[in-house]
């Protein structure tokens, strides 16, 4: 079959585009990535508290005890919404030493 | 101008109560069926007629079915591949679901933290029973890991369970959070396209962006709905502590 020169440049321009997109698509996902990890760790940091602080409500609600179950759990809470930034933290190191 | 917040007001289609229990059938339940119905029949059509060499319709299909294959590879291993129907039924559902709410007339279920609550509670209860499953009573070593020494566990338990009570409800409140204040902007915005008369162009131009935002953003919620339930799936059936 006959070859023609201008198809050799075309397929050159369209793996070129073609790397180009493959480009534009991995920045993409690492925006995704980046923005799932922020929202990730404010909400891991956040619940446990929230979730601490309700639990402590009811129990004071239950047991007549003005503040300390809820000041309790609200600091256990921030203990565990610690723990779970951490967590993250080494999760995303060992993704990111993965990836190299 | 109209409350922002009315779009979310369930109201009741089927009114039924049971032994004191409000079992009405809402338009945010009829929401779900449509969503489920619209799945179903998009795959039917799509893997219709399966070929080697697929249809547009079928490489759809089969993309986002690879999408969910490389995600559970990615967070949950080899081990993982079992949980791709349950996983890729999330996934779908809460897509759809986000997408139909788009669309205008329509209610966004996953903006009530009932519906996104229940889901997530179900995920934290298929956590555990997997969990137990895999790991047998090893599992309980979650909330006291091996070798610690016995006196932390007044400390380690209380703040292990509370880490484990947090996953459905972080879950919860970031999709419930995203689609409400998206839809809140919409409908903000969108009064202001009639209120402002001829420069209503403006918002009408902000709300196009917005819309355009907001597609992506379901997207990424339930992506990111998916990705944190296969990592908490992950870390209650692993050894690692």
């Amino acid at each position: 079959m006959k070859q023609n020169p201008k198809d050799i440049e075309d397929i050159d321009a369209r793996i070129a585009s073609l790397k180009g997109k493959q480009t534009a698509k991995r920045e993409h996902s690492e925006l995704a990535k980046f923005w799932e990890n922020g929202v990730r760790a404010a909400a891991e940091f956040i619940a446990p508290v929230f979730i601490g602080i309700s639990i402590g409500y009811v129990l004071d609600k239950c047991f007549d005890t003005r503040i300390f179950f809820m000041l309790v759990l609200a600091i256990f809470g921030l203990a565990a919404g610690m723990l779970n930034v951490y967590r993250l933290a080494k999760q995303i190191e060992k993704e990111v030493e993965r990836n190299k | 101008m109209e409350n922002p917040l009315e779009q979310f007001a369930i109201k009741k289609l089927f009114p039924w109560q049971a032994g004191g229990v409000d079992l009405s059938f809402t338009n945010s339940s009829l929401c779900m069926v449509i969503t489920v119905g619209v799945i179903v029949i998009a795959m039917l059509l799509a893997l219709r007629k399966c070929a080697i060499v697929p249809t547009k319709k079928q490489a759809f299909a089969e993309s986002i079915y690879d999408f969910i294959n490389g995600m559970i590879g990615e967070t949950l291993g080899h081990e993982g591949y079992k949980f791709v129907a349950l996983i890729f039924t999330l996934f779908t559902f809460i897509a759809v679901g986000n997408m139909l709410g788009l669309l205008p007339y329509s209610f966004t279920f996953t903006s009530h933290i009932a519906a996104v609550g229940t889901l997530s509670v179900f995920c934290l209860l298929l956590n555990i029973f997997f969990g137990l499953k895999h790991r047998g009573l090893k599992y309980f070593h979650t909330f006291f890991p091996e070798g610690l020494p016995l006196i932390m566990a007044p400390l380690i338990i209380p703040v292990e369970t509370l880490s484990l009570l947090a996953k459905p409800f972080s879950l919860t409140i970031r999709l419930a959070v995203n689609m409400s204040v998206g839809h809140i902007m919409l409908e903000v915005l969108g009064t202001f396209i009639l209120t402002m008369g001829l420069f209503g162009f403006i918002p009408l131009i902000a709300d196009m962006c917005i819309i355009m935002f907001e597609l992506f953003v379901t997207l990424l919620q339930a992506y990111i709905y998916t990705t944190l339930s296969c990592v908490y799936l992950s870390q209650a059936i692993s050894d690692e502590e």
